[in-house]
């Protein structure tokens, strides 16, 4: 199993890289508010789901994509890290 | 009152007092001008031009294009004020669209104007009178044509003051300008009123800043003839740079200033105010745009003990509210209100349906009274939608800005009806996003477009200047903008420009904007 830093790495990754721009780097940590601030909207979310789903071949389930799983880093790693483990 | 009455009076009772300073060309006097503008008059008398006609203007901000103004008016005509500084196609756009029976324009313009009005969609029914003036400036352009006219005389003509003024031409919502008619009646009534508010003398010096085509101009020429005092023209060159303006405030001892946001913020921002006493300047006042507060409280600080008033009103009615600033303003404060409605009209804050809101309450604001336009000038059904008909009868212009009434009868802004967009389902109003984007310290200057994608709906763009000519992270603007907006009211993208484009009356260009948004999106 990876890693809680790799998958928080992968997944701060894949953010910057689709989400943001590569001068968002610093400012983006682990609980950094991706929901509050609009960074994920509906779709964007369906999009990190779709990234999570197909990087570590897991399932998010339709109950699971909530801010609490979703809104943070720390948050999607932990998530990530509890359907590995 | 008739608009030239003011000239006239002055001239009779001050005729040696200085009119109009033309920084450059010299100044003259009330009598000078009164002459200057009769011998406008002659010259178009001798074209025909007469009571209903209408003159265009194609002249840069000088004493020319005043007596031109004044000598339009004494024909018993309306005047055209047209940007010289513009596209010659929107010139002669706005020269077919108001069907003008003459038009003064500078030599140096007439080949690319002449050029332009050809390539225009139908030929002029009636060809305007061409009146061609060379090397203008402090009058002289003007006083050669009328040597080569040989001096003629001016037939004093019986106006009425229904008649029409002026046309200013605002751009439209379709992108096709459109010509607001004002009244001598109209006119006068703006000008009585300010007068009253802002109280000047003979003593006084009156910046002109604003272009001749923009409706803050009525208040630097009327409200300055009325009071005999002096008016100072500010270049289109001048007017752009910051240095050169502080000097301008310095050496012509300037006490009335009036003009866009923009302009006194670039005068902040260079340090104007602060390189320099200026003890003459004691009232300042702004109009055209919200002036965000953060850049007002550093002006404010800059220029301290000064008055400054907030004038709000859209062409079609001139200043229909306003608002002295108390100072030291409220650190509660966070925008600017528009104040209270001027003494000479009456507003209603109404819903969709047209009917009245409790205070506290979002609405429009519609404005009745004897500032109120004619009309556009031959778009019918424009009109039709521009007013409203009170339930008393009486005709209302519906000005489309969003306003609330605080419980003390001050009215805030709150944007533009046609600035409001649904995003996720949600009402959002552009402005807003801006307001609070303006209130980070480090940005100077924000203005939001909505643009809407194929497939993914509303997009929103913030178009921003960082204080210094840096970037900020858009993450932490989002961050930022999440402490104080819903998370459907941030922006899908940052953009930061060193300065934003403005309009030729320095107003943000929220069509151009809007333009280069679109062509991303592509």
């Amino acid at each position: 199993m990876p890693s809680k830093d790799k998958i928080h790495q992968t997944i701060k990754t894949y953010i910057l890289a689709e989400l943001l721009d590569e001068d968002d780097a610093s400012e983006l940590s682990g609980d950094t508010e991706l929901v509050r601030t609009g960074v994920l909207d509906s779709i964007s979310t369906l999009k990190v789901v779709a990234f999570i789903e197909d990087e570590w071949d897991l399932e998010i389930e339709t109950h699971e994509a909530n801010v609490d799983n979703l809104g943070s880093i720390d948050a999607m790693t932990q998530l990530v890290a509890s359907k590995l483990g | 009152m008739l608009l030239h009455a003011y000239l006239a009076e002055s001239a009779r009772v001050h005729p040696k007092r200085v009119a109009i300073v033309d920084p450059g060309h010299g100044s003259q006097t009330y009598a000078q001008l009164e002459s200057l503008s009769d011998q406008a008059c002659a010259l178009l008398q001798s074209h025909g031009v007469g009571r209903g006609s209408r003159v265009g203007i194609v002249l840069h901000k000088s004493t020319d294009a005043v007596a031109a103004q004044y000598g339009t008016l004494k024909t018993g005509a309306a005047y055209v004020p047209i940007d010289a500084d513009g596209p010659m196609i929107r010139a002669a756009v706005i020269l077919h669209d108001s069907k003008v029976d003459a038009l003064f324009v500078e030599a140096s313009l007439l080949e690319s104007l002449s050029q332009a009005l050809s390539q225009a969609r139908a030929p002029l029914d009636r060809p305007p009178a061409i009146l061609v003036l060379d090397r203008v400036g402090g009058g002289a352009g003007l006083r050669r044509r009328a040597e080569q006219a040989g001096n003629l005389t001016a037939t004093p003509v019986s106006t009425d003051d229904e008649d029409l003024a002026y046309i200013l031409y605002t751009s439209g919502s379709t992108g096709r300008p459109k010509g607001a008619m004002l009244s001598h009646a109209n006119a006068s009534s703006f000008v009585e009123w300010a007068s009253l508010a802002i109280g000047p003398c003979e003593r006084d010096h009156f910046s002109a800043h604003a272009p001749f085509h923009f409706d803050l101009s009525i208040f630097d020429l009327y409200v300055c003839a009325r009071a005999s005092a002096r008016l100072v023209l500010v270049s289109e060159s001048v007017g752009r740079h910051a240095h050169a303006l502080g000097d301008l405030l310095e050496r012509e001892a300037i006490s009335i200033w009036y003009s866009a946001p923009t302009i006194l913020r670039m005068l902040v921002e260079a340090g104007e105010f602060e390189r320099r006493p200026l003890p003459a300047l004691k009232r300042i006042i702004f109009a055209g745009e919200v002036f965000p507060i953060e850049a007002f409280r550093r002006l404010q600080h800059q220029l301290e003990g000064r008055c400054f008033f907030n004038f709000y009103g859209p062409t079609e009615t001139n200043v229909c509210t306003y608002y002295q600033v108390p100072d030291p303003l409220p650190d509660s404060v966070m925008a600017l209100p528009i104040g209270k409605v001027c003494e000479n009209l009456e507003a209603r804050v109404v819903d969709a349906e047209g009917v009245v809101v409790p205070p506290g309450t979002e609405g429009e604001l519609w404005i009745t009274g004897p500032n109120v336009m004619q009309g556009y000038f031959q778009l019918e059904t424009r009109n039709q939608r521009a007013f409203a008909q009170g339930p008393d009868g009486r005709r209302f212009y519906r000005t489309g800005d969003l306003v609330v009434a605080g419980s003390s009868g001050r009215l805030e802004f709150r944007g533009r009806r046609d600035r409001m967009v649904k995003r996720r389902g949600y009402r959002v109003e552009l402005g807003e996003i801006e307001a609070c984007l303006q209130s980070h310290p480090e940005i100077r200057a924000a203005a939001v477009t909505a643009t809407s994608r194929r497939d993914e709906g509303i997009s929103v763009a913030a178009h921003l200047e960082h204080v210094d000519g840096r970037k900020l992270s858009g993450l932490k603007l989002r961050k930022f903008c999440a402490t104080r907006l819903p998370p459907y009211m941030i922006p899908d993208v940052f953009r930061f420009y060193a300065a934003l484009p403005q309009t030729s009356t320095h107003k943000t260009d929220y069509q151009r904007l809007s333009a280069n948004e679109a062509a991303h999106e592509r």
